[in-house]
C-alpha cells in the first residue's frame, strides 16, 4: 500500500516504463528469442522494475493520541522472554538459613 | 500479571533485554515470593491502576504495602490496566494446567505419592494455594472469591462465558458438568466475529506487499470488525465491570504459566523436565493421571499474543480504516515508538486455527458484523 499519492504516482511511471520497454523488447527480438535461450531484455526490464522494489509498503503514522495509548499498552505488556530461563542452569545457591534447614 | 511482577524485579529498561540468567534468578525469586508479599503486589497494582477510589491514599491497603517485599518498586499510576486480558486466561485454562495443578497440590498436601518436596516446592504450595485456590494469607486474594461464589474456576468460567460466550472444552476435575452461572448478557457473537476479522487480517498481511496484483485487503472492513468487537467486548465492562475477576484471572494463570516456563523447583521435584511449557504440563499431568488438552503448545504459543491483540482493540487505537494497519503490519527496524502488532496477530492466526481446526485463511462468505443481538438472551 503506497505512502501517498505522489509515491503512487511513482509507481505507476516505474510499472509503465517497465511495460513500454516490455513491448519493445519483446517486439524487436520475437524472432531472435526463437534462437536464443537467455534473451537479454528481461534482465533490463527487471531492472526497469527495480523501482518498485524501493517503494517498501508504507503506513504513515499513528495519530498522537492513538500512540500514546498503544505505547502505554506495550510497555504495561512487555515481558521478559521465558523460555530463555530455559538457556540456564539453576546456578542459585541456597541462603545461609536455607543451609542450616536443609542440612545441605 | 506476575510477568509485570518479574519486570519489576529485573529492574532493566528493557526487559526483553535481560539474560537467561537474570531472567531464571528473576522467576525464581517470584516463584518462592512469600504468598503474602504477592497478595500485597497484586493489591497494589489494583490501587495504582483504579483511580478516584474515596480517601485512596490513606486506606489500609497502602499501609499494608509498606511492609511488602516488593515496595520499592515505581508507585506511578498506571494510565492504563497494566494486566492482560481475560482471553490470555482463557487460552491458558483451556491447556487444562489449572485442573492439573490443583491435583499437584492435593498429592503435595494429602501425602508423599509425589515424593518430598524441596523447601522451594512447598513454598510454591503455599503460593499456589493462596493464588490459584483461595487459600487466606492472611488476605484472601483480591476478593473474587467468597461464599457467595466459592469457586475460582466458576469464578472464571462465568467470565469466560460473558465476555466471549465460551466454555472450557473440559468439565470439572473429575469429570463432572461445570457448575457457574450462565449469566443472560453474553458475548455469544465474540468467536464469529474474532475470526472473521482474523480471516481479513490474513487477507491483509496476504496483500501487504502486493503492488501490482488483485489485493483483496479491505482496511474499512477491518475497521469495521475490529471497532464491533470492541463494543461488544466493552459492553461486558462497563463501569469497570468484570475489572476484578479479569485480574485474578490473568494473575492465577500467570502463576500457572510461570509454574511450567521453566525447569522450576516444582517440576524438577515431579521429574517434569521438557524443553517446552506444553511438555512439561504433558509430564506433570502424568504424575498426577490428569492428561492435558491435546492442543495445548498451540494455547501457550499464542498466549500473550491475544492479550495484546485483544487490549488493542479493546483501546480503541484502530479507530479508522486508515489505521487498520495496526493490526496487521509488521514493524520495521526503522520504527520508533509504539510498534504495529503484526508479530502478535500472525502468532494469533496460526495457532487459532491449530488450536480450534479451523482454516482462518480461507472464508467461504464474509460474517454478517451488523449483530443484531449483542447479548445471548435465555
Amino acid at each position: 500500500m503506497p505512502k501517498s499519492t505522489e509515491e503512487q504516482i511513482d509507481m505507476e511511471r516505474a510499472f509503465a516504463g517497465a511495460f513500454a520497454l516490455f513491448l519493445e523488447r519483446a517486439n524487436a527480438s520475437a524472432a531472435a528469442s526463437l534462437t536464443s535461450s537467455a534473451p537479454t531484455w528481461v534482465g533490463e526490464m527487471l531492472d526497469a522494475l527495480a523501482p518498485l522494489k524501493a517503494l517498501s509498503p508504507g503506513h504513515g503514522e499513528l495519530p498522537d493520541q492513538e500512540a500514546r495509548k498503544l505505547a502505554d499498552l506495550q510497555d504495561a505488556l512487555s515481558r521478559a522472554d521465558l523460555s530463555k530461563a530455559l538457556d540456564s542452569e539453576p546456578r542459585r545457591s541456597l541462603s545461609k538459613s536455607e543451609q542450616r534447614r536443609t542440612g545441605r | 500479571m506476575i510477568h509485570h511482577l518479574i519486570k519489576q524485579v529485573l529492574n532493566l529498561p528493557d526487559a526483553s533485554a535481560a539474560s537467561p540468567q537474570q531472567i531464571w534468578d528473576a522467576s525464581l525469586d517470584v516463584m518462592t515470593a512469600d504468598p503474602l508479599d504477592l497478595v500485597l503486589y497484586m493489591e497494589r497494582v489494583w490501587d495504582l491502576s483504579t483511580h478516584g477510589e474515596p480517601r485512596d491514599y490513606a486506606s489500609a491497603r497502602d499501609k499494608l504495602w509498606e511492609m511488602s517485599r516488593f515496595k520499592d518498586m515505581p508507585s506511578t499510576l498506571y494510565p492504563i490496566d497494566p494486566w492482560d486480558h481475560l482471553s490470555y486466561a482463557y487460552v491458558l485454562e483451556s491447556t487444562r494446567i489449572v485442573q492439573i495443578l490443583r491435583r499437584v497440590v492435593r498429592a503435595y498436601r494429602s501425602g508423599e505419592s509425589l515424593g518430598i518436596p524441596s523447601i522451594e516446592t512447598q513454598r510454591w504450595v503455599d503460593a499456589t494455594e493462596t493464588i490459584m485456590f483461595g487459600a487466606a494469607n492472611p488476605l484472601s486474594a483480591w476478593l473474587s472469591t467468597s461464599v457467595v461464589r466459592p469457586d475460582p474456576e466458576s469464578v472464571r468460567r462465568n467470565a469466560y462465558w460473558r465476555m466471549f460466550g465460551l466454555d472450557l472444552s473440559f468439565g470439572t476435575e473429575d469429570e463432572g458438568a461445570p457448575a457457574y452461572e450462565k449469566a443472560a448478557a453474553a458475548n455469544t457473537g465474540f468467536t464469529a466475529l474474532f475470526e472473521e476479522l482474523l480471516f481479513e487480517l490474513w487477507q491483509a498481511i496476504s496483500n501487504e506487499r502486493n503492488l501490482v496484483g488483485v489485493n483483496k485487503s479491505d482496511n474499512d472492513r477491518i475497521f469495521r470488525i475490529a471497532e464491533q468487537l470492541k463494543y461488544v467486548l466493552m459492553s461486558r465492562r462497563q463501569k469497570g465491570m468484570l475489572r476484578r475477576e479479569e485480574l485474578a484471572a490473568v494473575t492465577a494463570l500467570g502463576w500457572a504459566e510461570l509454574t511450567v516456563a521453566f525447569d522450576s523447583p516444582v517440576v524438577q521435584d515431579l521429574v517434569a523436565q521438557g524443553s517446552s511449557a506444553a511438555e512439561r504440563l504433558r509430564l506433570m499431568g502424568e504424575r498426577v493421571g490428569m492428561p492435558p488438552h491435546s492442543k495445548s503448545a498451540a494455547f501457550f504459543s499464542m498466549a500473550s499474543e491475544i492479550s495484546t491483540l485483544m487490549r488493542t482493540i479493546e483501546a480503541g487505537i484502530v479507530s479508522n480504516a486508515d489505521l487498520a494497519w495496526v493490526l496487521y503490519a509488521l514493524p520495521s527496524s526503522t520504527t520508533t515508538g509504539p510498534k504495529p502488532i503484526g508479530v502478535e496477530t500472525r502468532r494469533v492466526i496460526t495457532e487459532w486455527a491449530a488450536a480450534t481446526g479451523k482454516n482462518l485463511k480461507d472464508a467461504s462468505k464474509p460474517t454478517d458484523i451488523r449483530m443484531p443481538r449483542l447479548a445471548a438472551v435465555k
